[in-house]
């Protein structure tokens, strides 16, 4: 599951807006089994792609996006964002995904809600 | 998939679509102060896929706006070397290419003349706007516009540099745009005429707009007349016997409450403040004092550092005879400002002249419609003015011009106009451009004839002759006035016209003497039959350049740079044994006689290593401020005597001291003050001073760590600066390096055929932070390394495989 998320982050992100990415996140948490399962598979699917393609991209303009972005911040090396930047991608993916599954079980619910008030009153 | 039912699931959907929506707006919301976090750092096409400004390989460009084809040829340091067949075309291309590398900066330029500011940043920079827009800077500008029209070779370069411009801002792509607008979330504005004399306009404020004619009157209400000329007026000076009458306002007669204009003037950043010393060096030798029989020039100019760098070096090249220059050219205006080409070279330092006056203004009736002047009633000029703001509606104002210039301040009763230099249409851009055209040191003179504002001491230079002319607007006063504010009813304070250009300052060698140099000393003595100010630095650079020209009889370019780098301290070297000399050394504990034993052994050179440079500059400014305080006031927001009046009092104090040199030590209290204690009191507290923040005195206390140089970045984003603590010099050195502020652009030029150069600055060519270019040249600048450069031909664009072929729109490549 984690490597077709990889796989579609990385093709995805290219052609549609950073927000929509997240956005389609939220499927995470309809396919996923638990909460947890659901916030993991979010989290690493987006923070192993963005740490990725940070350090990478970084390269091309030898470290100094992530260097002058821990200036601004104060943090004292690069790494650090490199890691807060995935961080942060995961963070939100694995809200989304949460989000998603909470969606799922809301629905769930509701529908045995209904099944139980049919029963009811089958049962009267 | 398993289901496990918990209770209340529409509490825990709340909370996580609460996360996930809070997340995700945080993350995409655009403030007045900045764009979407989210669409900065994502990787796809934020930050991190920004590509890079192609200097290598091949590019072509088809432009609509060029008469002919162009060739940029960038060198290994991507040095642009703009070659074209016309000056429009080069013009257009030195457009196109600095706004490639430095759009931001000369937007943010601009936008700081023209008090357009908030448009981009909201609110925090609304009462700079106001203050830029009440002093005239637009209408300056939209004066000296109106010349440049006049002038059609001129104005066919601004407007070519123009569109320049504006075909780059249209080839921006969301990726490519630079990486301020993306923090800022904003787009860059339309270049125009009037932004590019703007930027004259800016330097002007920087350079020229400082008055001390404020401070001077408000420590006139607590010393004489004569107490202040004793302090103020500068040594030399009343050595030459100019301490003659200035200033209508003897005593304490200035109507105005002008503590609370004070308090506007200091809400101008520090940084964008006139009244730090831009200095600068600059000198020639003959080629009778050069090794190789051909002149040589030298210069530095001295202004707060920046990243990107004040400067931007190109060369530019418009005709078969390769017409043109190599220098440094400043971000959003057409041709080289300090450069060379085969025939001439040229170089400035600040001139320092008084070219800024302030009238009092008596207001006729309440509505502060009409002034009196000379018993008449005059009617105000009024200019309504618009101010944008980010995220709100615009802010009106009135500017209200009198006949001596806008008002800055009013009160009830008064006001305060301001008359400058910079409000007089002119046409620098002219200069410029005659420059490039000039074949030898006699037309590059002929050129300052169009040079009014910065004031600049300008050296000439070609294989054989040198010169240097304070050259620009240097206002004709009818008396020796200037030097505090003036009586705004009368006549008699009246400008009466500009100081001729046959009659300015110009120095050339003499018999005894094959060299010219400035450091923004006084440029006259007492025989010049003008007024022109009396705010000079103190002479202690001057004084050590002609030094070191003196000790030898020929030169080398290598030499010149080695005087550059000089970092020997006439002030410390002057004023240091004075101060040892009264210090109660019995008093002393074991670690403070160290330092002393220290301070008597420096060479008073400032070297980054030096440790007693650290220890002398803490225990002066302790003194300095602890000896004149009681009489001026804490020396922030208050004027200080120079330091050569200082160094004299002290000398003047320990040989005993005359009646006037006592009264400094005596307090207005009426308690006696005793030199030596003052000394050893102050510099026991220095020590403690540096102690408190470096620790024990050692390694930690040496120059380069104790006054760190500071490159900040131009709208002061943090993290976008530099920061070294390798680099020596001083204020008072030649190499007048000085935490944030000093040689900013150093060159040195050797007139032979064909010509050499070296230069070096603190920056790099590249304008944008995440390009490697952006600082490249920074390390070396700090070791005092210098790069040889040359005016390249057409031939070595032919070599070169680094290139940009510009062609018109429709032609075929």
């Amino acid at each position: 599951m984690i490597y077709m998320v990889w796989l579609l982050v990385l093709l995805l992100g290219w052609i549609v807006p950073w927000w929509l990415m997240f956005v389609l996140a939220i499927f995470i948490g309809f396919i996923e089994d638990t909460r947890l399962s659901s916030m993991k598979v979010g989290f690493f699917g987006f923070f192993f792609p963005w740490l990725a393609l940070t350090v990478g991209l970084d390269l091309q303009h030898q470290g100094l996006v992530a260097l002058r972005l821990a200036g601004m911040l104060g943090v004292g090396y690069s790494v650090w964002i490199y890691l807060l930047i995935a961080t942060a991608g995961g963070f939100l993916a694995a809200t989304m995904s949460w989000l998603g599954h909470e969606l799922y079980l809301f629905n769930v619910a509701v529908r045995l809600k209904k099944r139980r008030e049919f029963k009811n009153t089958l049962s009267v | 998939m398993k289901f496990r039912p918990r209770q209340a699931p529409w509490v825990r959907l709340v909370l996580s679509l609460g996360l996930a929506s809070s997340s995700l707006i945080f993350l995409s919301i655009t403030t007045h102060s900045h764009g979407s976090l989210g669409a900065l750092l994502e990787p796809f096409r934020g930050l991190w896929n920004a590509p890079l400004l192609n200097k290598r390989g091949q590019q072509q460009f088809n432009m609509a706006g060029l008469k002919g084809p162009v060739y940029v040829a960038w060198d290994a340091a991507h040095v642009p070397h703009i070659f074209a067949q016309n000056p429009q075309d080069a013009f257009f291309v030195q457009g196109y290419v600095t706004a490639s590398e430095r759009l931001f900066q000369m937007d943010i330029q601009a936008r700081l003349a023209g008090g357009e500011l908030s448009e981009i940043m909201g609110d925090k920079t609304l009462s700079l706007d106001q203050f830029f827009v009440q002093i005239g800077m637009r209408e300056a500008a939209r004066r000296s516009l109106k010349m440049a029209e006049q002038d059609a070779e001129v104005y066919s370069a601004f407007v070519a540099y123009t569109a320049g411009v504006n075909a780059y801002i249209e080839s921006i792509t969301p990726q490519t745009m630079p990486m301020e607008y993306r923090l800022l979330g904003v787009q860059p504005k339309a270049w125009t005429v009037e932004r590019s004399i703007q930027t004259v306009k800016m330097m002007a404020f920087r350079l020229a707009g400082r008055s001390y004619d404020l401070f001077l009157h408000k420590h006139l209400t607590k010393l004489s007349w004569d107490d202040l000329k004793e302090l103020f007026l500068m040594p030399a000076l009343e050595m030459d016997g100019l301490d003659t009458v200035y200033g209508s306002f003897k005593g304490n007669s200035m109507q105005l409450h002008e503590p609370k204009f004070m308090a506007v003037l200091q809400q101008v950043p520090e940084f964008l403040r006139p009244f730090a010393t831009n200095g600068s060096n600059n000198w020639a030798v003959t080629g009778s004092k050069s090794v190789s029989g051909f002149s040589i020039l030298a210069n530095d100019t001295h202004l707060n550092y920046s990243l990107p760098a004040i400067w931007y070096e190109a060369q530019l090249s418009f005709d078969k005879s390769n017409m043109g220059a190599y220098g440094a050219t400043i971000p959003g205006l057409p041709g080289v400002v300090i450069g060379f080409n085969n025939s001439i070279s040229w170089g400035v330092t600040n001139g320092t002249s008084d070219v800024l006056d302030w009238y009092q203004i008596r207001w006729k009736n309440q509505e502060q419609t009409e002034y009196l002047f000379e018993g008449q009633a005059l009617s105000l000029e009024v200019q309504a003015e618009e101010i944008k703001v980010r995220g709100r509606p615009p802010v009106k104002m009135n500017v209200k011009w009198t006949r001596f210039g806008p008002i800055a301040y009013s009160e009830k009763d008064y006001a305060l106009a301001i008359r400058w230099s910079a409000h007089e249409p002119s046409n620098e851009a002219k200069t410029f451009v005659e420059f490039m055209k000039a074949k030898s040191h006699d037309e590059c003179v002929e050129a300052l004839r169009y040079f009014k504002t910065p004031l600049q001491n300008f050296i000439c230079v070609d294989a054989q002759k040198i010169s240097i002319t304070h050259a620009g607007y240097l206002p004709k006063r009818p008396r020796a006035e200037g030097m505090l504010p003036l009586n705004g009813e009368s006549r008699e304070s009246d400008w009466q016209g500009e100081i001729p250009f046959q009659q300015l300052p110009r120095a050339i060698p003499t018999s005894d003497r094959d060299f010219v140099r400035s450091a923004n000393q006084p440029v006259v003595d007492r025989h010049y039959p003008y007024y022109l100010g009396w705010d000079y630095d103190d002479p202690y650079r001057a004084r050590r350049i002609a030094t070191l020209l003196e000790e030898k009889s020929k030169f080398t370019p290598e030499a010149m740079i080695a005087i550059q780098n000089d970092t020997l301290n006439l002030q410390a070297r002057g004023i240091l044994p004075l101060m040892l000399a009264s210090v109660k050394i019995q008093t002393l504990k074991q670690d403070e006689l160290a330092a002393v034993e220290l301070l008597k052994r420096w060479d008073f050179f400032e070297s980054s290593e030096s440790v007693a440079s650290s220890i002398f500059q803490e225990w002066y400014n302790l003194f300095e401020e602890e000896l004149w305080s009681p009489f001026l006031g804490p020396r922030k927001g208050s004027l200080y005597p120079k330091k050569l009046t200082t160094e004299n009092f002290l000398r003047k104090s320990i040989d005993g001291g005359d009646e006037k040199s006592k009264n400094w030590l005596k307090l207005p209290s009426g308690e006696i003050r005793v030199l030596s204690e003052l000394l050893t009191k102050t510099f026991k507290q220095s020590l403690a001073n540096l102690e408190r923040q470096y620790g024990k005195m050692g390694v930690s206390w040496q120059r380069g760590f104790t006054a760190k140089t500071k490159i900040s970045h131009i709208a002061r984003i943090p993290g976008l600066g530099e920061e070294l603590d390798n680099t020596g010099g001083g204020r008072y050195t030649v190499n007048a390096n000085r935490v944030d502020h000093g040689p900013a652009w150093k060159m040195v030029v050797h007139m032979k055929s064909p010509v050499e150069a070296w230069v070096n600055y603190p920056g790099g060519p590249s304008g944008n932070p995440i390009d490697p270019d952006y600082n490249k040249y920074v390390a070396a600048w700090a070791k005092g390394e210098m790069r040889p450069v040359h005016y390249w031909n057409i031939d070595e664009v032919e070599r070169s495989e680094n290139h940009w072929f510009f062609s018109q729109q429709g032609a075929v490549p």
